[in-house]
This record gives C-alpha cells, structure tokens and sequence, in this order.
C-alpha cells in the first residue's frame, strides 16, 4: 500500500514499520485491560482514530513529507488492515 | 535572579506543606483535614489565573507582590487557633508567590530552561514539608532571603516588562493552542506517573528531575525532538513492569511541563502572569481527583498528540517575532 502510495524508499518502510509496531503495542497493551468493558468494540472504534492520529503525527514529525499526502495514505493502509483484520478474524476464528 | 527564585518555589510549596501537616494529628476528624487541603488548594491553585491577569496589567506590582506573598506566608506559619485562617493565609501567600514568580520568568528570558527549572522544585520543596525533613522555620527563613535577593536583582527586569499589543490576526488558533495545552497539563495529573515506593522522595525527585530535564532537552534538542524523545521514553518506559517503568515514565511525562508553559506563554506573550496561573489551575482537577486514574497508554498518546496539535498551529499562526526568535526550536 505505502508503494502504491508513493512511498518507494527502504527508509520510508522502515518508519512506517517502527510507528506501527509502536502504535500497535500502545492499542494492544490498552486493549487487553479493558476486556470487561460494556462498551467495547465502541472503545475499539475511537482507540483506531486514536491510533491513526498518532501514526499520522509520528510519520509527519519523523519524514516531513506532505501532511495531506499523508493523511490520506494512512487512512487508506489503516481501512486496508482493519478490514482484512475482519475478515480474517470472521474466516478463521 | 532564577536561582533564587526556584529555591524561593521549593521553601514556598515546602513551608506551607510543613505547616499543613502539622493538622495530622490523631485527634483531628479526617472531614476537617479534607476541608483545610481542599481550602488551601482551591485558593493556591485556583487563584493564580486571575492573580496572574492582575500582575500582567499591572507588571510594576510582580516584585512588590513578592513581599506581600511572604507577610501572607509569615502571618499563615503562625500557630493560629483558628486552621481555617491558616489556610487561607498560606493559600494566599502561595497563590501570589506562583503569580508573581512565575510571571517574572517567563518575562526573563524566551528559553524553556528557565521555567522548566522554576517548576522543578515545587514537587522537592512540598515532600520536604509534608514528610517532616525540614521545620516550617527553616523554609521560611530560606523564602525570606530569597526575596531579598529577588527584591535586589529585580528592578533592572520591570523597566522593559510592560505587556505588549495583542496581534491583529485572529486570535483563535492560538486559543485553541493554549487550550491544547492546558488539556495536556490537566492528563498528566490523572496519569502522569507514580508508584507507591519505600522511599517517600524518590517520586518528588523524578518530578523535579523531569521537568528540568524537559526545558533544557528543548532548548538544546528543539521542540519536535524533544517531543518525540518523551513519546519513545515513556513508550518505552511502558514496556518495563514495576517501580523501574513507573519510574522513567514519571520522568518523561514531567519533561512535558515546560513545553507546554512556555509555548502557551509564546502563544500569549502578554500575558505571562495569566498563563501561568492558567497551568497551575489545570493541575487542580489531578489534585483534588488524583485518585481516579487513567491507563498510561492513552494519557500518554493524547499528551503527545494535544502538544504536537499546539506546535503545528503555534508554528502556523504564532507571532512572526516569536517564531523568528525560537526558529531553531521548532526545527524538526
């Protein structure tokens, strides 16, 4: 996805790569405390925008490339991930 | 003039803490203990914003003020029959001593170091008080001399230090900023750190060493690195269970302290004395709510997002003069 983007250079991946498993760490070490929530998969929806937000911040601040660019870069590989997460999850679960 | 104002913050927060807690004794009902903190929070917390207001239109006042916060903290030191009095004399005293202080650094200098060492020692000079290292003479006596040392360097600061002009761009997205900030100061009072730990000053002394660090890391590093240097510490201070995490992610949240002062003071560079008390009210609600504390993990990621937000639009719509003066801050 970040290829089709626009972002081709090994450097680039690799900060992608590093926010993502900060920011996945961060979502799942919060996530796995509040199990017992009533409201959870509403909890789930607003640590995601959460989580965007923070790549977005992160990747903005550690490339400076194009804030739009990226924005619209990161929603995309984010839906991308979530729903395949979805899928995945409802085929093998 | 900094030096003495930051060991005068230490004897300030460290003899009111002294006299407070000498109302802990076995006889007192634990509903009048309450009532005697909530008081003397209330006043010395919540009173600095318009205090600080106060000083800023009248900047010829910040050093006089200083004298008069002594008398108030003398006077509230007393043995008094009456606690209540005490607390409102002490509250005052402290109320006006942040105002005044705190205005005449940030007036001072446009580094981050300097408030970032200001607010450091508050957090040392309180748990000196409230566990008994030092009697309430000792800090009053060390506030009495730092004001006259104050009193002595200060006149030369309040020639040049009348409020300047507001900007003729809208004044919104720096509102916005500044509340950014003040949301930031108010997260970290609900989870910015702590851990019960054998040693009742190792939390005061990682309180003080973070906010110091935090000012002169900016200055030496910039504001966007230094904001990713506490976003990668605490992430990784996360990582590690027990007092060693608590500890390091104390650290980096207290780091933020002068990033978010001094970039709401550039925000509002007229008004020095008004943000500052802005901040120390927004420590209010951690005070009086501290117990109901948040997950580490979102606190952490919304501070780091409420300051990166406030950069990008300080950066975007602050003053030209004050961006050409911290240019290299900024720089990412």
């Amino acid at each position: 996805m970040f290829f089709l983007c626009g972002y081709r250079k090994p450097r680039q991946w690799l900060t992608f790569a590093l926010i993502n498993i900060v920011s996945n760490l961060l979502l799942n070490e919060f996530l796995r405390t509040q199990t017992e929530q009533p409201h959870f998969r509403e909890l789930v929806a607003i640590c995601e925008i959460a989580v965007y937000l923070l790549e977005l911040a992160l990747a903005h601040m550690l490339l400076s490339q194009n804030i739009r660019h990226l924005a619209k870069t990161l929603l995309l590989t984010n839906a991308t991930s979530f729903g395949l997460g979805l899928v995945l999850t409802r085929l093998f679960w | 003039m900094l030096w003495l104002l930051t060991l005068m913050h230490g004897a300030v927060d460290g003899l009111c803490g002294a006299v407070l807690i000498t109302h802990e004794q076995p006889g007192t009902s634990y509903t009048d203990i309450l009532c005697l903190y909530a008081l003397y929070n209330l006043i010395a917390f919540g009173g600095q914003w318009i205090t600080g207001l106060v000083l800023d239109l009248k900047p010829a006042w910040i050093t006089r003020s200083l004298l008069v916060a002594l008398t108030l903290l003398a006077l509230g030191a007393l043995p008094a029959t009456d606690v209540y009095r005490q607390a409102v004399l002490l509250g005052l005293g402290n109320c006006l001593f942040h105002a005044a202080g705190g205005s005449l650094v940030l007036r001072s200098t446009q580094r981050f170091t300097e408030p970032g060492l200001f607010v450091a020692s508050g957090a040392i000079g309180l748990a000196l008080g409230l566990f008994g290292y030092l009697p309430p003479t000792c800090f009053l006596l060390t506030a009495a001399l730092c004001t006259g040392g104050v009193l002595w360097f200060a006149k030369p600061v309040m020639v040049c230090a009348e409020p300047e002009k507001p900007a003729p761009h809208s004044q919104a997205p720096l509102l916005l900023c500044v509340a950014l900030l003040l949301a930031c100061v108010i997260l970290r009072g609900f989870g910015g750190g702590g851990h019960s730990s054998a040693s009742v000053l190792l939390f005061p002394a990682v309180f003080t060493l973070g906010k110091a660090l935090g000012g002169v890391c900016c200055d030496f590093l910039g504001y966007n690195r230094t904001l990713l240097l506490i976003f990668l510490v605490s992430f990784l201070a996360l990582q590690v269970e027990g007092l060693a995490g608590s500890v390091v992610f104390a650290l980096a949240m207290n780091m933020t302290m002068p990033l978010t002062l001094r970039l709401a003071h550039f925000s509002f560079p007229a008004y020095p004395g008004l943000i500052f008390g802005l901040a120390a009210g927004c420590l209010l609600p951690g005070v009086c709510f501290g117990y109901l504390l948040l997950q580490p993990q979102p606190v952490m990621v919304a501070v780091f997002l409420c300051l990166y937000a406030a950069g990008c639009l300080y950066q975007t719509y602050g003053d030209n003069n004050a961006n050409a003066r911290t240019h290299h801050r900024y720089a990412a």
